[in-house]
């Protein structure tokens, strides 16, 4: 899977590369329009994400000469501008997908997953960790094949946790996964309150685990 | 009909100018056909008075110098002939020489003082008794009979003016004064004697009952003035009859011809009533368009180009200066509002980084717990610093205008009853009673902005839940006609009467033992403010004081 990520930011820039390694993506970085659209010309990706401020242009203009060009890579746009307008402009112009800054990492890991699914067939399919068993499709998590009820936060919490096991969440990338709008001091701490609660309904105090003054992970030995 | 008055300065003037047109107007109409014929008539009894006295003075003078011609002719020389022989010769001479002097219908006589006739300007009339003689007495005088008026001189001798020797006397046809007496259709004059019921000229036959020396009276057609006569006709009366319909046509015809001209007149008080308050309207009609034209455009550049130096000029001007002022400050806000808004865009961009790092480094690398705690604080801190930026970003915007409001019909209950269950989980963490109360669970549809909406209320709530260390937190739906209210009652540590004012001010945050726990950035209020008055709506809170509790009222104003 070859991603081409357009950030002029080099300490952005440097960020995703390496998440995206991490992730075991290969991944080319252009600083400029000029850079971006050579490299568009010479490789095929598969996503490309591209910011919406560069020196030289715009993510849009990319964005419309890459669609001009017919190129049918999944394009994902970042944009410090949360307006509606702004997003509904990238969508109208062939965009995937649309992301403000700043994002929480895991979001971003999602994202870039969801659209690379979309041209693959790995479809979403369950999850099992010992005796829960997430169902993606339908939102559902049964433990000992018994349905647990849980509310649409908690259930977005999990999963993300579910999903990336071994994997520090912070508070704050928690709490985007479900509210990002409504200001984090004011929510920061409902996390530990949902964490709390699906610990209390999945009767399993061991499986997310509590780093101290950092954030929560799921522990999974191999 | 009052709206349609107080709406519209032109409509006011119109009809200032059409009740000052029309008012004048009536009156004069009015007073023309009510008083003016009363005074018409006073007008015309006064000239017909001052016509009697003129006729009546001729007559007085013209009887009285032929009185003194007789008086004259009694004292010459000649009528010492009276005694002399050849008597009717000289005499007679200068009696025909008088007659035709005056070519009236009279006759003079010379008498002796056996009353007989010696000589007259008529030959023929000799016969005494016709001149009824008897009535001369010693003195001299006059006397009536019928309608001849005798006046008479006793003559003396001139050689001996003690030496009565007879009489001149003139006979006069009362008929004579015809020549004074008016004789047209429309206004008669006649003589009138009551004690012999005799007329002088031609009169109108007109029953009238003479009670006084004047009067004046109204008789069928006509307008009748009498005056009984001074001097020598003492016995009658002065007649001056005036026909009213000829007196008045002038009158009648000029009623007749307001009557006629009436609807073009009040036609044109319209009109230049209309033109008028038009004219006087139309600069500020053209102001409030400008003006009207500069709110709607929020173009706050143009000018008002009045060329006139009245007020409506000066007006202008001033306006224009308050223009500038304006163009001005608006200009300096919105430079500063873009730089704030560009200043967090360009603040997010390594914000992200800093935040994505410190996620990278919890999440992939296997940090020791030291490290951790200092990578966790960064995040921590950096997220803090994103949370005021999206503030000063959403203050700025407010403060610009620039909210985007999405109005839409809500189901207010299941909204609230969303936000209930996204905070629940903190009250109960905290044990507190945190209960929604809805009495409106029936309204349904409330237009607003839902992101908004939800944005206040969740700060509301969750500053009620954070502020509250046991007890409960109540939170009620209800509306009244024209507007819908959400009451937050917590029995929280509560606000200082003398910290009331600060609680909406930006960046402020009251300090006491358990705020200093929280943390928050001191936008949230202030925010939840300002949104709340961006989508017609307010925010008031009341305390009784410390650890007392807080009321929170979010009200909104029903949208038709």
């Amino acid at each position: 899977m070859n991603i081409l990520v357009v950030e002029d930011d080099k300490a952005n820039a440097l960020l995703i590369e390496k998440l995206l390694k991490k992730e075991k993506y290969s991944v080319d970085i252009a600083s400029n329009t000029k850079e971006a659209l050579e490299a568009i010309d010479n490789a095929l990706y598969n996503l490309i994400i591209l910011d919406w401020n560069l020196p030289d242009g715009s993510g849009y203009e990319i964005l419309q000469e890459t669609r001009d060009l017919l190129i049918d890579s999944q394009i994902l746009m970042l944009s410090a501008n949360s307006d509606i307008a702004y997003r509904v402009k990238a969508l109208d112009a062939g965009a995937d997908d649309y992301l403000c800054k700043p994002y929480a990492l895991v979001e971003l890991i999602a994202r870039v997953k969801s659209l690379l699914r979309r041209t693959s067939t790995n479809k979403s399919r369950n999850l099992e960790l010992g005796n829960i068993i997430l169902d993606k499709q339908s939102r559902l998590i049964f433990v000992d094949n018994q349905e647990i009820s849980m509310t649409s936060a908690e259930y977005d919490i999990f999963e993300a946790m579910a999903s990336n096991p071994n994997k520090t969440f912070t508070k704050f990338e928690l709490l985007n996964l479900s509210n990002n709008e409504y200001g984090a001091s004011v929510m920061s701490n409902i996390v530990e309150v949902h964490i709390k609660n699906i610990r209390k309904k999945l009767n399993n105090k061991e499986i997310i685990k509590t780093i101290r003054s950092v954030g929560y992970k799921i522990n999974i030995s191999s | 009909m009052l709206d349609f008055l107080k709406k519209s300065l032109a409509n006011r003037l119109l009809f200032s100018f059409l009740f000052i047109g029309f008012l004048p107007f009536v009156i004069f109409l009015v007073y023309t056909l009510v008083l003016s014929e009363t005074q018409i008539v006073k007008k015309l009894i006064a000239d017909q008075y001052h016509q009697v006295s003129v006729i009546d003075k001729l007559i007085d003078t013209h009887l009285n110098s032929l009185s003194k011609e007789v008086s004259f002719l009694s004292r010459l020389e000649i009528m010492d002939d009276i005694l002399a022989e050849d008597i009717d010769k000289r005499i007679s001479r200068l009696l025909k020489q008088k007659k035709d002097d005056y070519a009236l219908d009279l006759d003079f006589f010379v008498l002796n003082n056996d009353k007989e006739i010696i000589s007259s300007s008529d030959t023929k009339k000799i016969d005494k008794h016709s001149l009824h003689v008897e009535e001369l007495f010693s003195d001299d005088g006059k006397y009536f009979s019928l309608n001849k008026l005798y006046i008479y001189h006793k003559i003396y001798a001139s050689f001996d003016t003690s030496k009565h020797i007879g009489y001149l006397l003139v006979e006069y046809n009362l008929d004579n004064l015809n020549i004074y007496l008016s004789h047209e259709d429309n206004a008669k004059a006649y003589m009138y004697n009551p004690n012999t019921k005799l007329f002088i000229a031609e009169h109108a036959n007109l029953q009238i009952y003479i009670k006084s020396k004047k009067g004046s009276l109204s008789v069928g057609k006509y307008l009748v003035v009498y005056e009984k006569m001074g001097n020598i006709l003492d016995d009658w009366y002065i007649f001056y009859a005036l026909e009213k319909k000829t007196a008045l046509e002038f009158f009648y015809n000029f009623i007749l011809f307001m009557l006629y001209l009436s609807p073009f007149i009040l036609v044109l008080i319209v009109f230049i009533s209309w033109k008028f308050s038009r004219y006087i309207v139309k600069p500020i009609k053209d102001l409030t368009i400008l003006t009207d034209d500069i709110v709607h455009s929020k173009d706050y550049s143009k000018y008002l180009d009045m060329v006139c130096e009245d007020e409506i000029g000066k007006l202008a001007h001033s306006f224009n200066i308050l223009l500038n002022k304006t163009d001005k400050t608006i200009n300096a806000s919105e430079a500063k509002t873009a730089f704030i808004s560009n200043m967090s865009h360009e603040l997010k961009t390594p914000l992200n980084a800093i935040i994505g790092f410190s996620q990278y480094l919890i999440s992939y690398e296997k940090l020791s717990d030291e490290q951790l705690d200092i990578v966790s604080n960064i995040e921590n801190s950096s997220q803090y610093l994103l949370e005021m930026i999206h503030g000063i970003l959403d203050i700025a915007k407010i403060e610009a205008g620039k909210v985007d409001i999405n109005l839409q019909d809500i189901d207010i209950s299941s909204t609230c009853r969303e936000c209930f269950t996204m905070l629940e989980p903190l009250a109960q963490d905290k044990d507190l009673k945190f209960e929604f109360i809805d009495k409106d669970y029936n309204f349904k549809a409330f237009k607003t902005d839902e992101k908004i909406f939800k944005q206040i209320l969740i700060n509301i709530l969750s500053n009620a839940i954070k502020y509250t260390q046991s007890g409960s937190v109540t939170f009620e739906l209800y509306n009244t006609k024209d507007k819908l209210y959400v009451r937050v009652l917590d029995t929280g540590i509560g606000i200082k009467e003398q910290e009331m004012d600060k609680l909406f001010k930006e960046f402020s945050r009251i300090e006491n033992k358990l705020s200093s726990k929280q943390k928050g950035t001191g936008l949230g209020l202030s925010l939840s403010k300002k949104l709340s008055n961006a989508i017609d709506g307010d925010i008031v809170i009341q305390s009784d004081g410390i650890n007392l509790g807080t009321e929170v009222i979010f009200v909104l104003r029903k949208r038709d």
